[in-house]
């Protein structure tokens, strides 16, 4: 990103301190954004709000209302949804991967599933499984296994081809090819299968939470308060707490996925 | 943030539909064909049969039989509850996904072509990509109402990230080669952009409406949820407020069809346009 701009490298106490010009460029347009935003949004701060009445608000959110609590109790549920999803779409995938009769059987009708926005199940869920938290982490696994099951068939794949003949001259065969050779082969692909399911989990849960009211309370909640409320400083802090979520989902996923694929070469 | 490169890579698509083909390199026998049909049948009888077979172990208040689920679809479709609901659905994904396309296209271009004014815009525009975009929606029902403007917004939002992005990484990707050509013969940069880069980005565009059409769909379907209940995310809402199961199972499998029909639709476009890259890294 910073390619061909300039770049003042420095170690201080072990951070590299990276000044750019493209850097100074972005905070310069950011607080101009903001100076814009504070000027023309107090005008009408009932329908704009102004940064430092959602600053404000981001404090009183942490502070009074328990923010980080609704945070926790928003990504305990993602995490336990993506563990039920990461389990099943392994085993299913596998053995799609495995076995072409498998394969042949049900991809085109899971390929079905892929194209569906699986958020549309989220009423089915609510009929299932109530309004409590198991809804939540249903939503969410509805939401998320089909992408863990096609990516571990790709990547069982992707080992057979590559050493399903050594394995064979190995005589490792049964339970030992699945669990020595194609799981821990198929790794970086799962890997990537959970990036892209997280994105969409972190999604189906808010959906979730903000369509019924589920306890324990979580980001959704805070939507829907906010919406009740209609206090513009309540839903623009609201936004921003779901933005540093996603981004730290995504740097902590993204950082995954480098630390169990270092050896792939970057294909997909 | 330089990584995000990385995110609208919606590898299981391109893995879903590379193998959706059978795998291994048999497909030459013809009795093998034959066969794959029958176990495709088979497997398909089988699902049946399995939820015939729940629906009688479960309460028919949670759970439906395929009979019924047909039978509700009959009644959804004679008496037009489908057809205006898809109306009112398509009508909204092409009018916010033509101007996601539009807006997508041209600034994934524009900002592919201009790096420093996309590293300009990089922190706000990954800011708001990352938000999960659910979050904005009553930001978006406060200024624009419940109605149709609402609607319209939240679709483009839910696809234009995904347009731009695939179209911005794309135009960076095109072959230097081409450009290098066009430089060597001193071509200006406005006709560098319209005879070389927009032809060579064309495969990308196409991608990048495959996965913003998948992507608006989620939002047209959240529309119906949260803003005014109409269309087929209302459609299901209500169905689900209801307890009327199988009238849901009806409407998600319209959901399906349509699904499946677009994204057949842009891969067969996306092979027209490009096709010389096969299914699975492309």
């Amino acid at each position: 990103m910073t390619g061909a701009t300039p770049t003042l490298g420095r170690r201080m106490l072990g951070w590299r301190l990276s000044i750019s010009r493209i850097r100074v460029l972005q905070l310069l347009g950011l607080a101009l954004f903001l100076v814009a935003w504070q000027l023309l949004g107090s005008k009408q701060d009932y329908l704009w709000s102004t940064p430092l009445l959602v600053g404000a608000d981001m404090v009183e959110l942490f502070a009074e209302d328990n923010a980080l609590l609704l945070v926790l109790a928003t990504l305990s549920s993602l995490v336990a949804g993506l563990a039920i999803s990461v389990v099943m779409g392994v085993i299913f995938g596998t053995l799609l991967g495995r076995y072409r009769s498998f394969s042949v059987m049900f991809e085109p009708y899971l390929a079905a599933v892929y194209s569906v926005p699986r958020v549309a199940f989220v009423p089915l869920m609510v009929v299932w499984f109530g309004i409590g938290r198991g809804f939540v982490i249903a939503s969410v696994v509805a939401a998320c296994t089909i992408l863990i099951v096609f990516a571990t068939a790709a990547g069982v794949r992707e080992t057979m081809r590559a050493y399903a003949e050594v394995a064979t001259s190995l005589r490792i065969t049964g339970v030992q090819y699945f669990g020595k050779v194609l799981i821990p082969g198929s790794v970086p692909f799962i890997a990537t299968g959970i990036r892209l399911a997280v994105q969409r989990g972190i999604v189906a849960v808010i959906v979730g939470e903000f369509l019924v009211g589920v306890k324990p309370r979580g980001i959704g909640e805070m939507l829907r308060n906010a919406r009740v409320e209609a206090n513009p400083d309540r839903m623009f802090a609201t936004a921003i707490v779901a933005m540093l979520v996603g981004v730290m989902l995504f740097l902590i996923t993204g950082f995954v996925e480098r630390r169990f694929s270092a050896w792939r070469p970057r294909v997909f | 943030m330089a990584r995000l490169t990385e995110l609208e890579t919606d590898a299981p698509a391109d893995w879903a539909s590379a193998s959706a083909t059978p795998a291994g390199p048999t497909r030459r026998l013809r009795s093998r064909a034959w066969s794959d049909n029958l176990l495709r049948i088979g497997a398909l009888a089988g699902i049946l049969l399995a939820w015939e077979g729940l629906s009688r172990f479960l309460k028919p208040l949670i759970f439906t039989s395929p009979g019924k689920a047909v039978e509700a679809l009959r009644t959804m479709v004679a008496d037009g509850t489908l057809a205006e609901a898809w109306s009112e659905t398509l009508l909204l994904l092409v009018t916010a996904l033509s101007l996601a396309a539009i807006a997508g296209v041209t600034l994934g271009i524009l900002l592919g072509r201009f790096r420093t004014a996309s590293d300009l815009l990089e922190p706000e525009m990954t800011a708001v990509f990352l938000t999960p975009r659910i979050a904005l929606l009553p930001l978006i029902a406060l200024w624009f109402g419940f109605g149709d403007p609402a609607k319209i917004v939240v679709v483009f939002l839910f696809g234009f990230f995904e347009i731009f992005f695939t179209v911005r990484n794309g135009v960076r990707t095109i072959d230097a080669e081409y450009i290098e050509v066009a430089r060597a013969y001193c071509i200006p940069e406005r006709v560098m952009l319209l005879k070389v880069v927009v032809p060579a980005s064309l495969p990308y565009v196409a991608t990048g409406l495959r996965l913003g059409l998948l992507h608006g769909m989620v939002g047209v379907v959240l529309c119906g949820f949260f803003l005014e209940n109409n269309g087929i995310g209302g459609l299901l809402y209500n169905e689900g407020q209801d307890f009327r199961i199988a009238g849901l199972f009806a409407g998600l499998f319209t959901v399906a069809l349509v699904g499946i029909a677009m994204n057949q639709t842009l891969r067969w476009l996306e092979r027209r346009l490009a096709p010389w890259r096969t299914g699975a890294s492309a």
